[in-house]
């Protein structure tokens, strides 16, 4: 039966100010009565409060100030600042946090022309009006609040915004003609989801909103617990100052404070708390989300190993002066609980004193911008508190005042799997970041464990076993005890054999023999949370009564229609990929119908099971699953019901893969997908959701031709614009053309066509100027010069044209050298230019030996910058084929070279015996035995040296660094050798400069390292300082040396402390004060140190029996 | 530059149906059925098809068949732990493919290694955390015995340490599960063909063969063997079944 959709009440609706203070609400007010000042006053209150945005009919000076004035400071903390805005809106945005006050009819105080009420004409004042309901259209607001004057006709505003937004309307103040017409509206289809009409006094009415309010806002302070460096005790910061309200990190990041950390009793969680805690659907940045957290619901698994690496963790930073930003990864499958533990660790680093941001759910990529900027701000603040202490307390003479007083203190950074998943190659960038700022941090990133795309930085597990599903019959009873302790206070506890035989009806035991491919969706602590809610009984599968609470849905006392059942699978399997689907992109329903995202609404509060949230992200409301196993076992389920399928259209799309592909591809073909907004996401269909290859979804690899025909239905100013997404859309054209082991089924025409589009995207994609953040140069070149390298080879196989062939190998050159002279150092160009030289190799027979020793030099650098055994297993493959080249070069060949080409010679001699007896295919020049790494320097150096060319010198250097690797000066004669030849590129750079200093060349080594930083701020490459030359040393031992310090005046551009130190010809380096135990040390302070080195040059720290 | 237009889209009328997994097998020639256990080599294959064919003599129950089979996949021929790793990781990848055939189509295959240095290096290197691979989920190495306990389960990794602690340290080849009546026959026949003196504890036993030594037993083997020589070898291929929910199988 359909429901009414009319309320007439007295009080406010119950569910507005929560609606309001989750940013889903917008106001709108009528021309008033001037006269009146208390509905003038009102008014302001009114609009004062959270809205997510203001319209406002009046334009009188007064009644614009009052409106667009502050009238309290405690609502900045949800909304920011009000920003008035008088003029046609079309060309502005605004933060997250803030309230635009639109002006619809400009502004009688305005000094612009067209912000006046008169603006430049009927035409423009006419704009201004439409791009102001635009925006309250493009908003997203789902409920209206209206505050009419008398003589207002709601019908004109009604009828402006309610066929495309089709709100909750709520009306204040009104007269008996306006509630006719609100009356009429609210049967009216297209109409309002529902019309509620408040009778009551209008000053009460707003009264009691805005306590309402009140009682939600949270503190209005922004106290931090902060390690002092100087007594290692924690203690409160009021840093509410350092930041803006409006500072973007609080709408991407919960700041951890001090509210959060403070103990909770056992038995004072509330039913809501703890089931929001298993739902994951309270705002993380209420109290109550981190209640659970800090009473110790969080099942602690291991006990308390992973927080005790993280503190450690945190606390090396406090003293370590080589590294500042660090990686701990937990590892979790899916709806295992990897959030909630790293959330858990989140609070504990919290309440020892680390600042805490914890990156919130559908925020969006992560700026490492604004996490630096808050950074700086809070750490600068408490810098300068701490400093005022020291001056006030510290003796004069043992105080620095022109140096900073104190180094940055260590935060930690806790992100999601969806931050980085199909992101990671982002990660070495915000890291970067983090470091040019100076910052230290501890990255916390949740991994799921079927993660493919390996993260391309040093990374750490804090769990020991990856966070599963699986449980040993012993922990479940400690596992019930624990719960019961929070279940029993509110009447829920379970006994423990209703634990065990919970227990044994969800543990899933795998099926052996699956090579890694597990059959059927794990899903024991997403079960928990529906048989501890009492929902799902013991013995009932979760998918089956999952998918009956899915079928048996209602909106409105009717079964949720096809439009919003297609719509929750969409954002099922958008879940799947840990994206939040934007409400935006949900399909448009029919005008009978009320906004897909009112039914999705109403279905998440009444179907608990769906697992259904909505969140506020950057780009609007977005819509997600809350575990992903819900939202496979949905699939699942939906995949094995044909009646189903067929009425939703879906019956094309055979099995769960392919269901989910298609309901993929329905998002992706969104025509908002074109706008501005949603460009990163469109990128990610085809950087990594719909991306064909061995570090994608193998699983979608049988349906590559539609993954290709939804990738071609996204909006095309995507493929127009984007040098992003033509770019990994060839990546996947490539690796479908080439790899003939999950790609099989494919006819030679089609591999051609793939190739030849390949090209044509990324030469398209080449030639058009990228926006800020897209893909660069460097890139692209790459995988252009691969795509005509490929194209060249299949052509040349079908006997192709032998012009178009030359054409393409001539490209591939020429793109290759444009890639390395952007970074010879990147492991991808080295790995395509040794795949030029192969092939090469083989169609220059003359030069085959040369052209495989050039590409076992270029492999054997590639891999040591290589930690992804994806990416390994491929140049163990290439190194395979060079030997096969070189295995070729029979003794009388090799004797012949001997006499025409000695160079050659000796390095194919010294490469044959570095492979010696490692196994097939694993050859690193690292594995190699000694013996045989010194026989082949015996053949390099048999060579005179006016025979030598450069890549012998480049094996030789590498050999001998292997070989001897405290040999300095040995090392440095052979890199000196390498000076002017393409071989010296910044990291010979860098090692070089660094052997200038072991061998005692400290004024060249400076002025090398000076080169060094210059060139590197230019550069996309990524240089390390190698492990051998980590430390200054003895001259002529491998032991560390221990160098007598003394502290110095910083040179002028540095924001550093300094020191000379007598052992490097009184060379002055940076060092940390607190690494020695103090806040600062005075000028003159002398102090045994030793050196190390980074990439940015020499530094000092206490000898190690000193170290904290 | 004018963009040529490059998303007409691919019509075709998908893939055949296929396991892919199969497919790659057929190539690189395994002689697979749906379930199988992937032993070291030949010899080993022979062993239990040995096995199997005394049992199914007296007792008319079928070991191997349509229903599991037993492959050689040559680890040893792969070219080293790496070529291993590479081999399996590209199973797991088509295994991902067939995820979408219905399950009855779907091929198993249980990698089975020796219980000695070669064996257990693998084993260990393709079970690390970086690959998909439990251990006792999708690779097994040769025990002695196996527990009463669905392999996967959080108590079959105690329960293997229990039943096997008499022979802890003592390497396991498919010829130590011959029963040592029959070895020490062999023995006793042919002076020479061990390397060195046998290591016995309780019930198990472990012999180094010289080449010649190995293939001698084989034969010796096939022409003298009777049920009991090879219980410990049924009993393998029993636990197998069981594990795959195969009728004729026993937990061991």
């Amino acid at each position: 039966m359909e429901l009414p959709r009319l309320h007439i009440v007295d009080a406010p609706p119950n569910d507005l100010p929560e609606r309001m203070v989750s940013r889903d609400a917008a106001l709108w007010i009528g021309t008033l009565d001037r006269a009146s000042e208390a509905v003038v006053r009102s008014a302001s209150v009114l609009a004062d409060l959270p809205w997510t945005m203001v319209l406002v009919e009046e334009s009188s000076k007064a009644v614009c100030n009052a409106i667009a004035a502050t009238q309290a400071r405690q609502f900045e903390r949800i909304r920011g600042h009000k920003i008035p805005v008088a003029g046609a809106t079309t060309d502005l945005s605004f933060p997250t946090r803030s309230v635009p006050v639109f002006f619809l009819n400009g502004r009688e105080d305005a000094v612009e022309v067209e912000q006046r009420p008169e603006a430049l004409g009927n035409r423009s004042r006419a704009f201004r009006r439409a791009s102001m309901f635009d925006a309250l259209v493009r908003g997203g607001a789902r409920i209206l609040v209206v505050l009419p004057g008398a003589a207002d006709s709601l019908s004109e505003l009604l009828g402006d915004v309610v066929e495309e937004m089709r709100p909750q309307v709520v009306a204040l103040a009104h007269t008996a003609a306006q509630e006719a017409v609100l009356r009429e509206w609210s049967e009216r289809r297209p109409g309002p989801t529902s019309v509620t009409v408040c009778r009551g006094d209008l000053a009460a009415l707003v009264r009691q909103i805005a306590q309402s309010i009140e009682q939600r806002l949270p503190s209005d302070r922004l106290i931090l617990r902060i390690r002092d460096p100087r007594s290692g005790s924690t203690r409160s910061l009021d840093c509410t100052d350092s930041t803006s309200v409006d500072s973007p990190v609080l709408d991407d990041f919960t700041v951890l404070e001090e509210r959060h950390l403070a103990s909770v009793a056992d038995d004072a969680l509330s039913p809501e708390q703890i089931d929001g805690f298993f739902a994951r659907s309270g705002d993380e940045a209420a109290d109550s989300y981190w209640r659970p957290f800090a009473a110790g619901l969080p099942w602690e698994r291991d006990n308390g190993d992973a927080n005790k690496k993280l503190l450690a963790t945190l606390a090396s930073l406090h003293v370590a002066s080589d590294v500042d930003v660090k990686t701990l990864v937990v590892d979790s499958e899916p709806g295992a609980g990897g959030t909630t533990a790293a959330r858990a660790l989140a609070l504990s680093a919290a309440r020892q004193g680390y600042p805490t941001l914890v990156a919130r759910i559908a925020s969006g990529q992560p700026n490492a911008d604004i996490v630096s900027a808050f950074m700086h701000a809070v750490g600068k603040f408490a810098r300068d508190q701490w400093r005022v202490e020291a001056s006030t307390n510290a003796p004069s003479s043992d105080a620095t005042p022109n140096v900073d007083s104190a180094a940055p203190f260590p935060w930690l950074v806790v992100f999601d799997v969806e931050h980085w998943q199909g992101r990671e190659e982002q990660l070495p960038r915000f890291i970067q970041i983090l470091r040019k700022y100076g910052h230290r941090a501890v990255l916390l990133l949740v991994r799921e464990v079927s993660a493919r795309t390996p993260l391309p930085v040093r990374s750490v597990r804090v769990f020991a076993e990856p966070l599963s599903h699986e449980m040993r019959e012993a922990d479940v009873e400690r596992l019930g005890r624990h719960i019961n302790r929070f279940l029993e206070p509110v009447g829920r506890a379970q006994d423990l054999d209703r634990w065990h035989a919970f227990w044994r009806d969800n543990s899933l035991i795998p099926e052996p023999g699956t090579m890694g491919v597990p059959d059927r969706v794990a899903s024991f602590w997403v079960a928990l949370e529906f048989w501890l809610r009492k929902q799902l009984n013991l013995g009932e599968s979760i998918q089956r009564w999952l998918y009956t609470r899915f079928v048996e849905a209602t909106y409105r006392g009717k079964l949720l229609s096809s439009d919003a059942r297609l719509a929750v699978l969409m954002i099922a399997a958008m879940s799947t990929e840990r994206v939040h689907l934007p409400e935006q992109l949900l399909p448009a329903t029919g005008a009978d119908q009320d906004p897909l995202s009112a039914q999705l609404e109403e279905a998440a509060r009444l179907v608990p099971a769906l697992g259904l949230v909505k969140r506020k992200s950057s780009t609007g409301h977005s819509w997600g699953i809350a575990h992903v196993p819900l939202a496979r076992h949905l699939l699942e389920a939906t995949s094995e019901d044909p009646t189903a399928l067929q009425e939703l259209h879906l019956d094309q799309a055979t099995g769960s893969v392919r269901l989910r592909l298609h309901l993929l591809g329905l998002v992706a073909q969104s025509p908002a997908m074109a706008q501005d907004r949603f460009r990163e996401l469109a990128i990610r269909f085809a950087q990594s959701i719909l991306k064909l290859d061995r570090t994608g979804h193998q699983e979608f690899a049988r349906y590559w031709r539609d993954v290709f025909n939804a990738l071609f239905a996204v909006p095309d100013v995507l493929w127009n614009v984007s040098r992003a997404f033509n770019h990994h859309v060839a990546i996947s054209r490539r690796r479908v053309a080439v790899d003939d082991e999950l790609f099989p089924d494919k006819s030679a025409a089609e591999k051609l066509r793939l190739l030849e589009d390949a090209v044509a995207d990324l030469e398209y994609a080449v030639s058009i100027d990228g926006e800020d953040d897209d893909e660069g140069d460097l890139n692209l070149l790459n995988s252009l010069a691969r795509a005509c390298q490929d194209l060249a080879s299949v052509l040349e196989s079908m006997g192709g044209d032998a012009a178009r062939i030359a054409a393409l190998r001539g490209r591939e050159l020429d793109c290759l050298h444009q890639a390395e002279h952007l970074n010879p150092s990147n492991s991808f160009v080295l790995e395509t230019a040794a795949r030029s030289l192969l092939v090469r190799a083989k169609t220059e027979p003359q030069n085959a030996a040369s052209n495989a020793c050039a590409a076992l030099q270029k492999i054997s650098v590639a891999r040591r910058l290589e930690s992804a055994d994806e990416r390994k297993r491929r140049l163990d493959g290439l190194t395979e084929r060079a030997y096969e080249v070189l295995a070729r070069v029979s003794t009388a060949e090799l004797s012949s070279l001997r006499s025409t080409n000695p160079a050659i010679a000796a390095m194919v001699a010294a490469w044959l015996l570095l492979r010696g007896d490692v196994a097939r295919g694993e050859a690193a020049i690292a594995d190699s035995p000694g013996p045989n790494v010194d026989a082949a320097i015996s053949e390099l150096e048999a060579i005179p040296s006016k025979h030598r060319d450069w890549p012998l010198n480049r094996l030789l250097y590498d050999l001998i660094a292997l070989q001897y690797p405290a040999d300095f000066e040995r090392q440095l004669r052979v890199v000196q050798t390498l000076e002017g030849t393409p071989a010296m590129q910044l990291q010979l750079r860098l090692e070089r400069a660094i052997l200038l200093y072991q061998t005692g060349a400290f004024d060249r080594g400076k002025r090398e390292f000076d080169d060094v930083r210059f060139a590197l701020r230019d550069s996309e490459a990524i240089i390390d300082v190698p492990r051998r030359l980590a430390w200054y040393f003895k001259p002529g031992t491998v032991e560390r040396a221990n160098c007598d310090g003394r502290v110095v005046r910083p040179p002028p551009s540095w924001n550093k402390h300094a020191i000379e130190v007598a052992q490097l010809g009184n060379t002055v380096v940076v060092f940390d004060p607190l690494d020695f135990g103090h806040q600062s040390l005075p000028i003159g302070n002398q102090r045994k140190c030793m050196v190390g080195f980074n990439y940015r040059g020499p530094y000092a720290v206490p000898p190690a029996q000193d170290r904290r | 530059m004018e963009r040529r237009s490059t998303h007409t889209p691919f019509s075709g009328t998908g893939p055949a149906r296929e396991s892919r997994v199969a497919r790659y097998a057929r190539d690189i020639g395994w002689s697979i059925g749906r379930r199988n256990l992937l032993v070291e080599g030949t010899t080993d294959v022979a062993l239990l098809e040995l096995a199997a064919a005394c049992h199914e003599r007296v007792t008319k129950e079928q070991l191997l068949g349509d229903d599991l089979k037993v492959v050689a996949a040559g680890y040893g021929e792969m070219g080293g732990v790496g070529a291993v790793e590479r081999r399996f990781m590209t199973i797991h990848e088509l295994g991902l493919l067939d995820r979408e055939l219905p399950k009855k189509d779907r091929i198993r295959l249980l990698p089975l290694f020796d219980d000695d240095d070669a064996g257990r290096a693998t084993f260990r290197s393709i079970t690390q955390q970086r690959h998909p691979f439990k251990s006792y989920v999708d690779v097994f190495m040769l025990k002695r015995r196996y527990p009463a306990v669905r392999p996967g389960s959080p108590s079959f990794a105690d329960g293997l340490r229990e039943i096997n602690r008499d022979w802890e340290g003592m390497d396991c080849e498919m010829e130590d599960l011959l029963g040592r009546g029959l070895i020490n026959a062999y023995c006793d026949e042919h002076a020479g063909t061990l390397k060195r003196a046998p290591l016995i504890k309780g019930a198990g036993h472990h012999h180094e063969w010289t080449s010649d030594g190995k293939a001698g037993l084989h034969r010796y083997a096939r022409e003298h063997a009777i049920l009991d020589d090879v219980a410990d070898l049924v009993r393998l291929l029993k636990y197998v079944r069981w594990i795959f929910d195969l009728p004729n199988g026993h937990s061991g």
